[in-house]
């Protein structure tokens, strides 16, 4: 008779990550760097517009940075769900 | 077989495998590519003749935005645009042909045509096992145009035949046809229709007010000022992100073709141009992809990212819809 354990590692499912998971990588990486330019270039026109450099473009650059790393934990937040 | 093996009429050579395929023999084989490659690269260069680089000035057009042909009223009608009209007119006569000759057993052409709903449709399936029907035609229609859009690029006569155009006072010569994916309004047209279609879907999951609450609402409340603006620009750089990379690595494969094309001749551009055409399905594919992961991430609210299986027969159902939906 068989003692296998219900977890060995024989009988975990193949975690083969699904196709869109590609594109969710390569989109990744440019949504971090985009969500900065755009925090910044944000700034900068509202401390143009108001002439209160640098106070916008600071809090652009807080708000671009936190967008970033929200834009991970919006993708990674799905994953991390127990199964 | 061993030599000893063989039959006594034959040779002892003939039962040897000509060559046998293993690691070393892959690498080999790599090692022979890269240096046909580098010499065929070399001997280009070498027989390029001289007076191309005198040549390369006027063989590489660079223009970033498209370029305005003539005016209908108040429209400028670009090179992009009769771009995005051969697109347009080859996926309209694909359809039309498809709806038309359609078999249960698919022909070569069916098949063809038949592939990217097929796969893109599994995918969809097993996100999206309920609202999978309604989600496939906006998927597929992105996929195949941003595919066809990327493919005109690829046409003899793209961005080689010219006409001459004034701008900003003086003559110049500019492409007849551009392709649509190598122009940022295209792009941005199309991720701006991406951004409608999975708030869309964010709406309709969740409804208005849960899709408000789950936007700008933070959890706990009080961090609501705070989030808000990181909400915000995080959805902008899906918009800005799906476009610029989509014109990004068009108008970047129709710079490095020109490029090719005056620096080089003869086999070289042709190597390019496969590439080419690689990169346009991985990009069309990473568009349609991203737009269907940015669905079920707005559809993830309140009723689940990943809808529930069915049955078996409803599987059954949904897979004799998903060949309709083909035919």
């Amino acid at each position: 008779m068989s003692t296998r354990q219900p977890n060995s590692p024989e009988k975990r499912p193949a975690r083969n990550p699904p196709p869109q998971n590609w594109g969710l990588v390569l989109d990744l990486g440019m949504r971090l760097g985009l969500s900065v330019v755009i925090g910044v270039v944000g700034g900068v026109l509202l401390d143009n517009w108001a002439d209160t450099s640098p106070l916008f473009t600071l809090i652009g650059v807080a708000v671009g940075i936190g967008a970033a790393m929200y834009s991970i934990w919006d993708v990674a937040k799905d994953g991390m769900k127990p199964r | 077989m061993s030599d000893e093996a063989a039959e006594p009429g034959q040779h002892p050579t003939q039962s040897k495998p000509l060559f046998q395929i293993g690691p070393v023999a892959v690498s080999k084989m790599l090692a022979a590519a890269v240096v046909v490659l580098a010499g065929l690269l070399a001997l280009a260069v070498w027989l390029t003749p001289a007076e191309s680089e005198e040549h390369s000035e006027s063989l590489i057009h660079v223009a970033i935005k498209g370029e305005a042909l003539f005016h209908l009223g108040p429209i400028a009608v670009t090179n992009s645009m009769i771009g995005t009209l051969i697109a347009t007119v080859v996926l309209a006569s694909l359809a039309f042909w498809a709806s038309r000759n359609s078999a249960v057993v698919p022909g070569r052409l069916q098949g063809f045509l038949e592939f990217p709903l097929d796969f893109l449709g599994g995918v969809i399936k097993a996100q999206h096992p309920t609202r999978w029907r309604a989600i496939l035609p906006a998927i597929i229609t992105i996929f195949l145009l941003v595919l066809v859009a990327n493919y005109v690029g690829l046409l003899p006569g793209v961005g080689t035949i010219g006409v001459n155009v004034v701008e900003d006072g003086h003559e110049a010569v500019a492409p007849l046809i551009r392709p649509a994916s190598a122009d940022l309004n295209f792009t941005l047209a199309l991720a701006l229709i991406a951004f409608v279609l999975f708030v869309s879907w964010g709406i309709r999951a969740n409804g208005l007010r849960g899709y408000l609450k789950e936007t700008f609402v933070a959890n706990p409340p009080y961090m609501t000022p705070l989030m808000t603006p990181i909400h915000i620009v995080s959805e902008l750089s899906r918009i800005i992100s799906l476009s610029m990379r989509l014109f990004g690595n068009i108008f970047a494969g129709e710079i490095l073709l020109a490029v090719m094309l005056a620096l080089t001749f003869a086999v070289v551009p042709a190597l390019f141009l496969g590439l080419e055409a690689i990169f346009g399905a991985v990009q069309a594919l990473v568009f349609a992809l991203l737009t269907l992961t940015y669905i079920t991430l707005a559809t993830a609210g309140h009723g689940g990212g990943h809808d529930e299986p069915h049955d078996t027969h409803a599987h059954d159902a949904d897979d004799v819809a998903l060949r309709a939906a083909a035919h």
